[in-house]
Order: structure tokens, then sequence, then C-alpha cells
């Protein structure tokens, strides 16, 4: 995966995932983006195939949307935007 | 906010979108009135498990065979229905306080068919034989389909099914989730009842 | 028979239920109320987020089997209760034997390959199946009796691809809904062994909207396994994908 040139976004919040295992994994990252107003951006440090592939596809379905994604340390970090508030 | 063991035993209900942490949070505030616990267990555990904050129980009525499932034990018999119940809740689930006696309470759920219309913030439930009733707030059962109903005490699967019916629908009150005026949910042998009584 | 030993032929053959989470803990009080003799399979241990829907089991029960709690659980409800366990999992190895033995099957599993497997061990015994499955507020119920009804393959043909139908784990589930499909379960599966027809097809029920439907299912001629040309002749472990990630 190389590197996205453009300018990184401010992030609000973080949650280290790579301790957890699925579902606990969207569980956690879901809860950290309910913290957050919509708009604002959240770290995701994970570890793992699975996570990778499910916490984007969860968030997506949740009207959020994954900005970065890049590898980090023996795993990857994810910034997740906030979609607008779920009805 | 939640503890991590929360998270964990919650998680199931965190994941509904309907839910969340914000709602699991909401139930974990609120306080729920059972008035009337006759083969109640299924309400009681279905409001325990999800984690209501506080339970107001009120029946002082012996603990008998039918009683029992799912949180008692056959030594419960012959208890008053409301303490065997209060005092079984913690073992299941230790972040529902499990009072005996009436009080304030956001929702309430009373055993037996309103008089006309069920009034707001109160659900009412029956079962009686192989049949099954919940009434939410502000609705009301046909009364050609409550003079229908038998004068038996309730099978245990129709008792599970009311008690769940009933727990459902107070959980999805007290998440905010009630948009409009709900349907009555009525079953008899496990079937859905279509009130054709015009 | 022998599968299950001699003392349940005195008895009759038991009921085998499959699963003991969130279906099976709300199925067996029932049956055991209603004095069935219960065969109960499930190799899982308890643990603290089965506790929001699996209401036979406490909190001190976390880490033990689950059978074991639940057996315990039901003789405390239910002291006469007839009830054998097996901490395993249904597999193509064990399910002719475990099928064949018993009087009717009550499928409360959490993952596609086993509820298929359960299908057609049903199927090609003759034994008749109530399945049951929650996911988010819906569930759903269906009473096979093989050769008269369609089958689970007539509605679901085979196991969808991992990770393309969320499982509870991953979507969430209404604690609640288990106890109504838990009952519905029952109901069916009670009036099967009274000798009587349980209600026709699928039952679905919506109970964030507080309705039912119920959705035909006649026995399809082209089904693998009970149709006119059957391709799943025996429980080839071809027919069942590996479980996708646990509940």
């Amino acid at each position: 995966m190389s590197r996205d040139p453009t300018p990184a976004p401010a992030i609000d919040a973080a949650v280290d995932i790579r301790a957890h295992v699925c579902p606990m994994t969207w569980v956690r990252v879901k809860l950290a983006l309910e913290r957050l107003a919509p708009g604002a951006h959240l770290e995701v440090l994970l570890r793992g195939d699975e996570p990778l592939r499910n916490i984007p596809r969860s968030a997506a379905a949740d009207g959020h949307a994954v900005v970065r994604t890049e590898p980090a340390g023996d795993g990857h970090r994810l910034v997740i935007r906030k979609g607008s508030e779920p009805c | 906010m939640l503890t991590e063991a929360q998270i964990d035993r919650y998680a199931r209900h965190i994941l509904l979108r309907e839910v969340g942490g914000i709602g699991q949070e909401r139930l974990l505030a609120s306080t729920v009135a059972v008035e009337g616990l006759e083969a109640g267990g299924w309400l009681v555990a279905w409001l325990a498990l999800a984690g209501v904050g506080r339970l107001l129980l009120d029946d002082a009525a012996a603990v008998s065979a039918a009683d029992l499932a799912p949180l008692l034990s056959a030594a419960d018999r012959g208890r008053r229905r409301d303490e065997a119940l209060a005092a079984a809740i913690p073992a299941f689930n230790p972040d529902t306080a499990a009072a005996v006696g009436r009080g304030e309470a956001a929702l309430r759920i009373r055993a037996g068919l309103p008089d006309g219309a069920a009034d707001a913030g109160v659900i009412h439930w029956a079962a009686r034989g192989d049949e099954a009733v919940v009434v939410p707030p502000g609705a009301r059962l046909c009364p050609a389909c409550a003079a229908a109903l038998p004068a038996a005490p309730a099978a245990p699967a129709a008792a599970s099914l009311a008690g769940s019916l009933a727990g459902a629908e107070a959980l999805i009150h007290l998440l905010g989730r009630a948009d409009g005026p709900r349907p009555v949910q009525h079953f008899r042998g496990g079937e859905p009842v279509r009130c054709d009584h015009g | 028979m022998t599968a299950i030993g001699a003392e349940w032929a005195r008895d009759g053959r038991p009921v085998l239920v499959i699963g003991a989470g969130a279906l099976g803990c709300s199925v067996l009080p029932l049956l055991a109320a209603a004095d069935v003799p219960i065969l109960l399979l499930d190799d899982d241990v308890v643990s603290l987020s089965n506790l929001q829907r699996q209401l036979l089991y406490r909190t001190a029960d976390v880490g033990r089997p689950k059978v074991e709690v639940a057996a315990e659980r039901l003789r405390a409800i239910h002291p006469g209760v007839r009830i054998a366990t097996r901490a395993e999992r249904l597999t193509t190895g064990n399910a002719r034997a475990l099928v064949g033995g018993a009087r009717l099957v009550l499928d409360g599993s959490d993952n596609f390959p086993t509820r298929f497997l359960a299908n057609d061990a049903c199927v090609l015994e003759g034994t008749p199946l109530v399945h049951g499955a929650i996911l988010r507020f819906t569930g759903q119920v269906l009473a096979v009796r093989p050769g008269a009804t369609g089958c689970y393959r007539c509605l679901f043909e085979a196991p969808p691809p991992e990770g393309s139908v969320p499982s509870c784990a991953e979507a969430g589930v209404l604690g609640a809904l288990c106890g109504m499909v838990g009952s519905w379960m029952v109901e069916a599966a009670l009036r099967i062994l009274a000798g009587a027809e349980p209600p026709a097809g699928l039952l679905v029920h919506d109970a964030l909207a507080g309705r039912s439907r119920r959705v035909a299912l006649p026995r399809d001629a082209r089904c693998a396994v009970c149709g006119d040309a059957p391709t799943v002749r025996a429980l080839d472990p071809v027919h069942y994908l590996a479980p996708s990630c646990a509940a």
C-alpha cells in the first residue's frame, strides 16, 4: 500500500483495537465514533486481516467513511470520518 | 460511560444501530415497574439481561411451578414472587437493581388486559392457555378478541412468548424507538391472530 | 439408537437440541416443562457477551461448558427433567447417528454450515426438524417434516459465501427476540410430537415493527437434498463450508 500524498486529516480521537477479536473490534470503534461530532476523524490502530476487512465494511454500513488506510507497525492505521447521525 | 465488563456483556446490543453505547446507557439509567408476576419470569429475565438499571417488582403471591422459569429454582416455591425474583436477578446481571414495591418509573408493565385503551407509559400483557397478548401504551385489544381469550392458566410456551414480546416492547420504548402507535401483539398456539371483528 | 444409550429406548427417543446458545436456552425450559426427554449438543463455554441473551447462564458461570450449566439449571427448575448432554459440535461424522436416534431436532445453531448439516441429516433420516434463527430484530422459524414439507435447502439452497451474511456476532441481536423465537420453535415441536401438523412455511417476525408474516414453503422438486433427483445423498463435508467467526 503506497503512502497517500494528500494532507493528513487532523485526528480528534484514537482507538487501539489490536488486542481485541471480532466482534469486539467493531464494538470498540463504534463506541469511539459515537462520542465524536459528525465530520470528526477517528484514528484506529488494528492488527490482522479480519478487522482490516470488517471495520471498513461496518463503518460504511453505519454511514462513516474510511479516508486513510496505511501500514503501521505490525498492523494498520485507519482514519475514519464520522458520518451524520444515524436516524 | 460503560465499563469494560459492560461493553463485553452488552456487545450484541451495542452493535444494533437502534441501541449503541448511548442506548445501552439509557437502559442502564431506566426504571421499569413490573406489576403482576404470574408466569412473569421470562419478562423479568429479558429486562434484567438487557441491563435495565432498576426494576420495581410487585406481586405478593406465592411462587408456583409456572413462575420458576427461567430465573428461579424449585426451592423458591412458596416465597413471594417479587422477593424471589429480586433476590435471583443480581447473579444473572449485577447491573440491574431489583427492588420489591411500587414507585416512580419511566415505564410500567402490568399483567392483565386494560379496560379500553392502555394508558400512556403502561404496557399490558397476558398469557391465557395457549394465547399470548401484549398491548402497547395507547393501544387496545378488540373487545371481541379479549372476550374470546381462554380463562386457563398460561401454557409455558405462551408465557414465554408473552413475556418476551412484552420485554421487547419495553426495550423498544425505553430506547426511544417506538415511533408512532404500535400494534397489539396477539398469538394463539404461536400463530399470529388476525382480528377480523371489524 | 445405540449412539444415545439403552435407557432412552424405554422412555422413547429424545428431542435433539443443537446449540445451547440464545435459542437453546430459550427452548430448554419449555421442553422440560412438557416432560420431553432432551439430548443437548454444544462444545462451547459460557462467555460474558453471552449473558445478554443466553438466559440460563449467570455471571459466575463464565468459563464453564454450556451443556453442563444448562443441564444444571434445568434440573434446578424441573427436578425430574430427563436431559443428556454432549460437549460436541454437530459434524458430518456424528450427525446421522444423533439425528437418527432423535424423535425431532430443534436447531438453534448460529452458523450456516451447521444449519445445512442439521437439515440434510434430518431429511436423510426422516426426522422432523424445527429451525430457528435470529438477527438484529428479526426472527425466523421453520418446521420441516421430510417428505411432507419443504426443507431448509428448498428455501436457502446452499451455505452463503463466508462474510456475505452477517452473524449476530457482527450485527447484534435483541435479547428478548430469542425468547419469542424459542417459544415459536417449541410450539411447533410440541405439535409435531403430538402427531399434529405444525404451521406451514417460514414464520418471519420483525420485533421492531411488531409484525409477523408467513412465507409458504412447498417442497422444491429441484431441492438438492429432498427433491426428485437429490445430489446430497450423504453427509459429505464438501456440502458444508467451515464455520465463520464464532458468535
